[in-house]
């Protein structure tokens, strides 16, 4: 069904620390994975499935570890996919980071973790918070009564731990919006899609219901609310913790929540919106002498908006030198690792337009392999204000204590995958 | 702990020639500086090297060494926080670390460690007595790694196993069974069936879950031995295990939360009691709106409860009830009546040994809130020892309960979690279980996927942790409905799943969904707007990780070839992106052929212009190819 056995390997492909689950997979299976990485690699045809034999290898790369599973079945891959990341994920949760050292430091805790993310195969409790209830850094001894299995674990609520006490009950909540856009040569839009994503910082006592109002135009048709000022929601993906059926019956976002940081929602819309920030952008080359580049930006959002921390970065040949630049505000820099210049803006005001011109040269002579043509990419974050127009219209919380709990909520806009394609 | 290399290259050597010196004290000495530079994590090409020649040098007899140093307390405080320098402990992860840096290594390496862990074996398996869970979490980990190699010292560890396995801490109840199934060695297996059997009905949820899959794990091993015990039919009765938690869950946000509680109680008595109760109810809330639900309730609970109570109560002696507070007494004794009903001969006797328990605590003097409650609980002090005549007692009792729904409230909540656990993981862990071991059967219905079932799964599914939804989803996609009525109620069901954050979760929802599919009229609405609900889940996928984006690529392209209509739509976000791995670009380059048509074949084309000067010379080439394939798919109508 799905991994056999899950390995650990530092950069060279040596295993750290393996965990074998099944045992229908020789474990010495995992020399060969290694060498068909690089092999692959080199035939440029490599996917993040390796079959040797029978062997399956499935792996993900995180700093300088891979972390490999094997199975010799038609495993569900996505299952294992995201068992991975969630692994990662529980380790950066023990370890703040995740790397070779790390692994070795806590060698006997990786390996009780590994027997208590996943049995035979199975993924079983992979919530961080309530792991850390009973698999500590310090050893247990059993004669104090503690490292009993904490009841969150086989609770219906198993991501939220009873007992939890605030002196002041707050809810943070932040309304964050990605816009990914792709433009291609001659500057018609291609793809332009809004990533939403609400997250929550709970500080609230014993086990709260929740319940969040968002201006959705499907729950305003179904109340019979007139259409306008609300957001068509295209795609939405909760977590773990929100009925969804419940969601899908009347649209009603409500749920337990877990304790501290994590993301309640998130959800897509491919509506066309105007682009935040345009460019336009003339790159000429003359081969053997120079380059001359001229960028135009504007900001197509509203006037009392302010777009914060704006960079744009626009790719130049990897031979250029002699870099000067023109800019109306703002400062430019060279940055020859990465083949760019990053044109910085620290507030850029909607309806606003700036330009920069920059020159370089190039050597007479010229290099022989050819070079791709990255994209243009822009930054930004725009607070109080989001491109959809979302907006959460209440947040009800209801404690059987009968506490009185706040809600804060604020909103921002930010560059995604924002890319413009040059010519 | 840096040295320059030059320094650290002489240690070395230093270390090396002290290894192989003749005093043992010496050779001690050093095999504690190596073990030291291997935990710092000073992992070079040396170091192993030394631990190489540490295993040689400590061959059979000179083990003890190894043996001396676990012994041996003061340089273990070195390595280890001081909680964790027990004797015993320090060996075992020498051995696991050893095990770690050794891996993969030459084979006479492999014949020297076996021949060091032969020899200390017997103190590993001594190490197995302690009340350290951690320690005893690395001896099972040593265990598992070293049993098959060692079938007949693997022997010498089952009595404590035996003895783990009925341990007072489900967490080692747990831990037991769940590394006996992983100890591949037949002898044990043998040893395992009893304690199984126990823990399979076992009163804590996070064991029996452990439990079911260790059914799979036993399969694995000697498959005939399961289905000779019994096994299976055990696992089936564990997807019972579900809990009324579910079906109140509907009705959770009610203000009333106490009521909906009580009725978690109620839904465990058994039918007759039931029955009686239905009328109590709803003479108690006679004009309230609840009523309605509450007749729902107990229609859904008619649950079975199977054998999970059965063995609940053997373990916890009598005067641990003591310690509980009123509310779960309450639970307890209603259980118990349960349990009186079922299994009459010992009925009288477990019930007299339970209500003894609160005697004792009026004894105590509880206060307020919880006297009263406390006088409720005390009710079954007069259950008669008449069996049949328990139903009138249990209901008058829960009428008061019901009538004071007010100040049980507050003592409910407390202890929520014991009063009735949602066992979903059980459930799903019973599931995944089963069809793991149904795969190796292809022709047996071994899951039994009947209506019934499926109802049940579907239950369930609404509470799961997102690994069980995965399990019970892809279990769902094996079942054949009987015809589209069937077919469209486990998809209405199904389809609030793709708005789980969990990608494997809406992968797995779109599988059942895409295989219903077939069975649903075309021309019905619901098989149009099952359509439309497909594409903006698989395409919010593809902002997935890459690998995450790449399983979907490969499935949507499935998709694509049977139901084009899904995603025509969408063919823009197939688009190429300039970071885009290689191996997602190639597949989103194939599916955007696939899904080129008279509409936007303008705009693919433009597209694939472009990716055709770009400078990976492979994907220019794969560009290249469809643009003809492209030509050669329009050839037909233009």
């Amino acid at each position: 069904m799905s991994a056999s056995a899950v390995f650990i390997l530092d950069v060279k492909g040596k295993p750290l620390i393996s965990r074998n689950y099944k045992g229908d997979v020789p474990m010495s299976k995992i020399e060969h994975f290694m060498p068909l990485l690089v092999q692959r690699e080199e035939e440029g045809a490599l996917t993040p499935l390796l079959s040797y034999g029978e062997v399956h290898f499935l792996w993900i790369k995180h700093s300088n570890l891979y972390l490999v599973a094997t199975t010799l079945k038609n495993a569900n891959a996505s299952l294992v996919y995201s068992f991975l990341y969630k692994t990662i994920e529980v380790f950066c949760e023990y370890f703040k980071e995740l790397e070779e050292e790390s692994i070795r430091d806590n060698f006997v805790i990786v390996y009780e973790l590994l027997d208590e993310l996943m049995d035979f195969g199975f993924p079983q409790t992979t919530d961080s918070k309530i792991l850390q209830e009973y698999i500590t850094q310090q050893s247990n001894k059993l004669e104090t009564g503690k490292s009993r299995v904490p009841p969150t674990v086989t609770n219906a609520v198993s991501w939220r731990s009873e007992g939890i006490k605030y002196k002041k009950n707050e809810v943070f909540i932040d309304v964050i919006e990605s816009v990914n856009l792709l433009v291609n040569a001659n500057g018609s839009v291609l793809l332009s899609e809004i990533v939403g994503s609400i997250k929550l910082k709970v500080f609230l006592s014993g086990m709260p219901e929740l319940r969040l109002g968002l201006n959705d135009r499907v729950l305003f048709e179904l109340t019979g609310r007139s259409k306008n000022k609300s957001v068509e929601l295209e795609d939405v993906k909760f977590h773990q913790c929100v009925r969804l059926s419940r969601f899908d019956n009347d649209r009603t976002i409500s749920f337990i929540p877990p304790d501290g940081d994590f993301e309640l929602m998130s959800y897509r819309l491919s509506t066309q919106v105007k682009p935040l920030i345009w460019i336009e952008s003339v790159i000429e080359k003359f081969s053997h002498s120079r380059v001359e580049i001229m960028v135009k930006a504007k900001g197509q959002f509203k006037k009392q908006s302010v777009a914060n921390g704006v960079e744009i970065s626009v790719p130049v040949p990897s031979d250029a030198d002699s870099p000067r630049f023109k800019t109306s505000v703002g400062s430019a820099k060279y940055v020859p690792e990465k083949n760019v210049v990053i044109w910085s803006i620290k507030s850029f005001p909607g309806g606003k337009e700036y330009l920069i011109r920059a020159h370089f040269g190039l050597p007479s002579v010229e290099k022989e392999e050819v070079e791709g043509r990255p994209p243009i990419g822009v930054k930004f974050e725009i607070p109080y204000f989001t491109v959809s127009g979302i907006q959460v219209r209440y947040m009800k919380i209801i404690e059987k204590s009968g506490y009185q709990a706040l809600p804060w909520v604020r909103y921002i806009t930010q560059s995604g995958d924002y890319q413009l394609r040059t010519s | 702990m840096r040295h320059d290399k030059e320094s650290y290259e002489g240690e070395i050597f230093e270390l090396k020639a002290e290894l192989n010196n003749e005093k043992k004290e010496k050779r001690k000495e050093a095999v504690k500086k190596v073990i030291a530079a291997m935990t710092v994590g000073k992992d070079e090409v040396q170091i192993e090297m030394v631990a190489w020649e540490m295993t040689l040098s400590s061959r059979a007899p000179d083990a003890a060494v190894l043996k001396g140093i676990s012994q041996d307390d003061s340089p273990a405080a070195l390595l280890e926080p001081p909680v964790k320098s027990q004797p015993g402990f320090l060996l075992l992860s020498c051995l696991l670390k050893l095990d770690t840096v050794l891996s993969g290594k030459s084979t006479l390496i492999y014949a020297t460690r076996t021949s060091i862990s032969i020899s200390l074996f017997p103190d590993v398996v001594n190490c197995m007595q302690t009340d350290n869970l951690e320690l005893k979490k690395l001896v099972y980990l040593y265990l598992m790694n070293y049993a098959k190699s060692q079938p007949d010292m693997a022997i010498m560890a089952v009595n404590s196993f035996v003895k783990d396995c009925e341990d007072p801490n489900p967490l080692i109840r747990a831990l037991a069974v769940r590394t006996m199934g992983c100890i591949r060695v037949d002898k044990i297996t043998e040893y395992l069936c009893e304690p199984l059997r126990k823990c399979l009905k076992d009163e804590d949820p996070y064991v029996r879950k452990t439990a079911a899959v260790c059914v799979a794990k036993l399969h694995d091993i000697n498959a005939q031995m399961v289905e000779d015990q019994g096994f299976l039919d055990s696992l089936r009765d564990l997807i019972a295990d579900s809990n009324p938690m579910v079906i109140s869950f509907c009705f959770y946000k009610e203000s009333n939360v106490g009521v909906v509680r009580l009725l978690h109680m109620v839904a465990a008595l058994p039918q007759q009691i039931l029955d009686s109760l239905t009328k109590e109810c709803n003479e108690c809330f006679q004009g309230k709106t609840i009523l309605r639900k509450i007749t729902f309730f107990l229609s859904e609970s008619r649950l079975k409860f199977g054998g999970i109570i059965g063995g609940c109560f053997d373990r916890r002696p009598t005067s641990q009830l003591l310690n509980f507070p009123p509310f779960d007494l309450s639970v307890f004794l209603s259980l118990h009546i349960e349990k009186a009903n079922t299994s009459p001969p010992q009925a009288p006797e477990q019930l007299a040994r339970a209500t003894e328990a609160p005697k004792k605590e009026e004894k105590l003097g509880l206060q307020d809130q919880e006297n009263s409650e406390h006088s409720l609980v005390s009710l079954p002090q007069n259950v008669s020892e008449n069996v049949t005549g328990l139903t009138d007692r249990v209901v008058s009792y829960f009428r008061q309960l019901v009538t004071k729904t007010g100040c049980v409230l507050a003592a409910i909540d407390k202890n929520r979690h014991l009063a009735f656990r949602c066992n979903i993981l059980v459930v799903a862990n019973a599931v995944a279980a089963l069809s793991e071991i149904s795969e190796s059967h292809p022709n047996s219905n071994l899951l039994d996927l009947n209506p019934q079932n499926i109802n049940k799964l579907l239950t369930a599914l609404n509470e799961c942790t997102e690994w069980g939804q995965i399990f019970i989803l892809d279990c769902l996609s094996n079942y054949n409905p009987k015809d589209d009525r069937e077919a469209q109620s486990i998809c209405e069901r199904v389809t609030p799943r793709l708005s789980h954050a969990n990608s494997a979760v809406v992968l797995s929802a779109v599988k059942v969904l895409m295989k219903f599919l077939e069975l649903l009229p075309k021309d019905s609405d619901y098989y149009n707007m099952l359509l439309k609900k497909l594409a903006p889940p698989l395409v919010t996928l593809l902002s997935g990780e890459p690998e995450v984006q790449y399983v979907a690529l490969r499935n949507i392209n499935l998709i694509v070839q049977k139901r084009p209509e899904i995603l025509k739509q969408e063919i823009k976000v197939f688009f190429v992106k300039y970071n885009d791995p290689i191996y997602v670009k190639l597949e989103k380059l194939d599916i955007m052929i696939r899904l080129a048509s008279q509409a936007n074949i303008a705009q693919v084309l433009a597209e694939l212009k472009e990716y055709a000067t770009e400078v990976d010379v492979d994907f220019v080439r794969k560009a290249v190819r469809a643009i003809g394939r492209c030509a050669i798919k329009r050839q037909d109508n233009t």
